[in-house]
Order: C-alpha cells, then sequence, then structure tokens
C-alpha cells in the first residue's frame, strides 16, 4: 500500500514524514484484532513520535546548508545514513518490552527498515532541496539539481495524508 | 473512463526483449585507453550492456555496447583520454506522470506507451508540474526468495504544486528497444504499469509525494514472482 503525501502551502512538515514513516515500517495486518490491535496502533503511533524530532533535525540541517554558502551543496549526494542508524535505534527502543520487540532486533528486519527510513529521510532532503530551487530561479546549481528530476524527456520522441490503493504489482496478478 | 491499477501487458514482454534496465547508479574504476575497449574494471557488478556511461574521459552520450570479459566492455563512443577513471554507469531513466481526474481514456493492464495518455489528452496540468513527469533514481532490482523486486529512491515529488491528479503511470523514457510501442513510433516511453490513486488528490501551492511501497518482495512497487 502506498500513500500520497499532499501538503498545502509548503514543504511537508516532520509530523507528516514521521507519520508516513511510522506506517510504513509498521504495517498493521488487518486480521490483528483487540488487544493485540490497540498495542500495534499504540507501537505505531510511538514510533511516530519518536521519528518527528529526527525529521525536524534533518530538515533544519539541510535548510541551513542550503542557505549557507556552499552553493555545491544542493548538487552532493543526499545523505541519510546516519540519521537512518539512529532511527533504527530509536524504532527498537519503542519496540522494546512490547510484543515486537525482538522482531526489530532482526537482521533483515533492520536492513529493510533502514532502506525505507533513508528513503523517508533522502525524501526530506529532496523536497527542501526542490523548494530551494522554486525560491532561487537564478542559481544555477539549484536549477541543475531541478533538471535532474523535473526535465521533459526528448521525446522524439496543514498537511494531508491519504491512503490511495495504489497496489504494488506482481507479474502473477 | 477509468484507471486500474495493473502492471501492463506489452512490459512484460519488454522484460523478455532486454528492453528494460532497472539497475541503479554504479561506480567504479576502469581504464581507458582513446578507443572503444575499457578495461581492468574493478568490480563489473551491477554493468549491463546498454548503462550510459559517464565520467572523465568519456564522450557525451556514452554507453557500454557489450561486456566482453569479468574485466572489460565495449563503449561507444570511444572514450577520450587514456588512463585510469572512476566511471558511473546508469540504467534506464523511468519516470512517473500523473494522469488528470475526469481522464478520457482507460488504463490499465493494456496501456502501452506514455502516449497513450498524451493521446487523450490526459495529462495533469497545472502549477509545479511539467508534461512527462519526474524522473526517478532506480534502485538497483533484489531478489527475496523467489520474488525479484525494483524500487525508486527518493520518493517521487512535485513541489509549488497547484494540481488534483487521480493516478500515474510509470514508464521508460529511454530508447531501449527499437519499433513502435503503442502510438509511439520511436520505441520510448513504453510503460510499467499504470496506478490508481483512489479518488481525486489535490495539492495548493504545495508539495505532492507519491510514496512509494515497502521495498519487500511483497509489497514493492514493481515485483517478479
Amino acid at each position: 500500500m502506498a500513500v500520497i503525501l499532499a501538503t498545502d502551502f509548503g514543504p511537508h512538515p516532520p509530523s507528516t514524514y514521521a507519520q508516513a514513516t511510522a506506517d510504513q515500517i509498521c504495517p498493521i495486518d488487518a486480521s490483528l484484532m483487540g488487544d493485540q490491535r490497540i498495542k500495534a496502533e499504540q507501537l505505531r503511533s510511538a514510533i511516530a513520535e519518536r521519528m518527528m524530532p529526527l525529521f525536524t533535525r534533518l530538515q533544519e540541517a539541510e535548510r541551513e546548508n542550503l542557505t549557507g554558502d556552499n552553493l555545491e551543496h544542493i548538487l552532493s549526494e543526499h545523505d541519510a545514513n546516519d540519521i537512518s542508524d539512529e532511527a533504527v535505534l530509536e524504532i527498537q527502543q519503542a519496540a522494546e518490552n512490547t510484543d515486537w520487540g525482538q522482531h526489530y532486533k532482526r537482521g533483515e528486519v533492520i536492513e529493510a527498515i533502514k532502506f525505507e527510513l533513508a528513503r523517508m529521510f533522502v525524501t526530506a532532503q529532496h523536497v527542501e532541496r526542490l523548494w530551494h530551487a522554486d525560491r532561487n530561479p537564478d542559481h544555477e546549481q539549484a536549477q541543475q539539481y531541478r533538471r535532474r528530476y523535473h526535465q521533459p524527456i526528448e521525446e522524439n520522441n496543514g498537511s494531508l495524508i491519504s491512503e490511495s490503493n495504489m497496489n504494488p504489482l506482481s507479474l502473477n496478478q | 473512463m477509468a484507471i486500474t491499477t495493473a502492471m501492463s501487458t506489452s512490459f512484460k514482454a519488454e522484460l523478455m526483449q532486454s528492453a528494460h534496465c532497472f539497475n541503479g547508479p554504479v561506480t567504479t574504476t576502469c581504464t581507458l585507453h582513446t578507443s572503444n575497449v575499457v578495461d581492468t574494471v574493478v568490480s563489473m557488478v551491477g554493468v549491463a550492456s546498454g548503462m550510459t556511461v559517464t565520467g572523465t574521459g568519456t564522450a557525451a552520450n556514452s554507453s557500454v555496447v557489450s561486456i566482453t570479459s569479468n574485466v572489460a566492455f565495449v563503449i561507444y563512443p570511444a572514450a577520450t583520454s587514456t588512463g585510469a577513471q572512476s566511471l558511473t554507469f546508469t540504467g534506464n531513466v523511468f519516470k512517473i506522470a500523473l494522469i488528470k481526474t475526469g481522464m478520457a481514456g482507460t488504463y490499465g493492464a493494456a496501456s502501452v506507451n506514455y502516449t497513450d495518455i498524451t493521446g487523450n489528452t490526459d495529462e495533469t496540468t497545472g502549477a509545479g508540474y511539467t508534461a512527462t513527469g519526474v524522473a526517478m533514481v532506480n534502485v538497483t532490482p533484489v531478489v527475496s526468495g523467489t520474488t525479484a523486486y525494483t524500487n525508486f529512491s527518493p520518493n517521487p515529488t512535485w513541489t509549488s504544486a497547484s494540481f488534483s491528479t487521480a493516478g500515474c503511470m510509470i514508464y521508460n523514457s529511454s530508447l531501449g528497444l527499437g519499433g513502435t510501442s503503442g502510438t509511439n513510433t520511436s520505441g520510448g516511453g513504453r510503460c510499467c504499469g499504470v496506478f490508481d490513486f483512489g479518488g481525486t488528490q489535490t495539492v495548493t501551492s504545495g508539495t505532492f509525494t507519491v510514496v512509494m511501497p515497502a521495498a519487500t518482495s511483497s509489497t514493492a512497487i514493481l515485483r517478479i514472482a
């Protein structure tokens, strides 16, 4: 299940990223009922809460980097490794003493959630860079960054999170 | 008309025709010879024929023509310098185009090409949206159990955006296969899949992001089981 994030009048706030991240890495099976469901929802909320300061910090750092003297920063690689490691620890702490404490310590689970965390952190950096490019049309490096993503192909040729039914695809569907 | 989330049927056949390369960017050190031969490649992992090649000593629009050994490949056009260089290899460029609400066409497994959208004048329009959509960064396909899947990161995003949309098409904007694809005689724009957003999604002077499903064997955006 994918989600659409749509925020009017500016970039997504940290709470939007935090909730989307928690939804992504703490999926709750529809068959889960009763107390178990409540506990799972509490864990997801706890994860979202712990993600919020991380997204706030990342967003602030990216804005500071973009407004500094280093005009090349916008063209540098997105970097979310350290903050993703930190986020994994936060998730493990949130899950401690719950039914899912051991789950979030498994190697393959850590690897999977690290990818999702990094993707969301990188997306937050990406959004900041795109807004920076929008606000600085004369800034060559910023426009270069924008063109990487928003360029027509040569054709020879308050935040809202809404779920969509954009289901993943499989060849055997 | 309507959008039905589906993998394009033509895409399945094109995979067997080597028409799509989802490999993510990889960088490795090689030796150039002011010729078409590139050798002493430190690692060939993730390098495939047809990938674009960039780096000091390469000509514009260079690509891998063929892989000749586990440490060498042929490049075209010929390298412009000699010596060890760090080169970056990139797979095809996949784009995501948004489909407007109240679309005239029908989109689903039978969708073949991006021109299916433009032919019906069904592409989203509005501030912050450029026709053809946005390019995505490939994440090299991986296998889990018996399922292969691929992904993109970061999530595709539009800023300073004011538009409404009902769904999207992921398509290959690179020319990886000759011949006609749907109504597109160039061979570009081959559709991978179309996705229904489950209703009208609207943004006003803001940020619109399509969050890709989790990259797992049961949820990733494009999977072959």
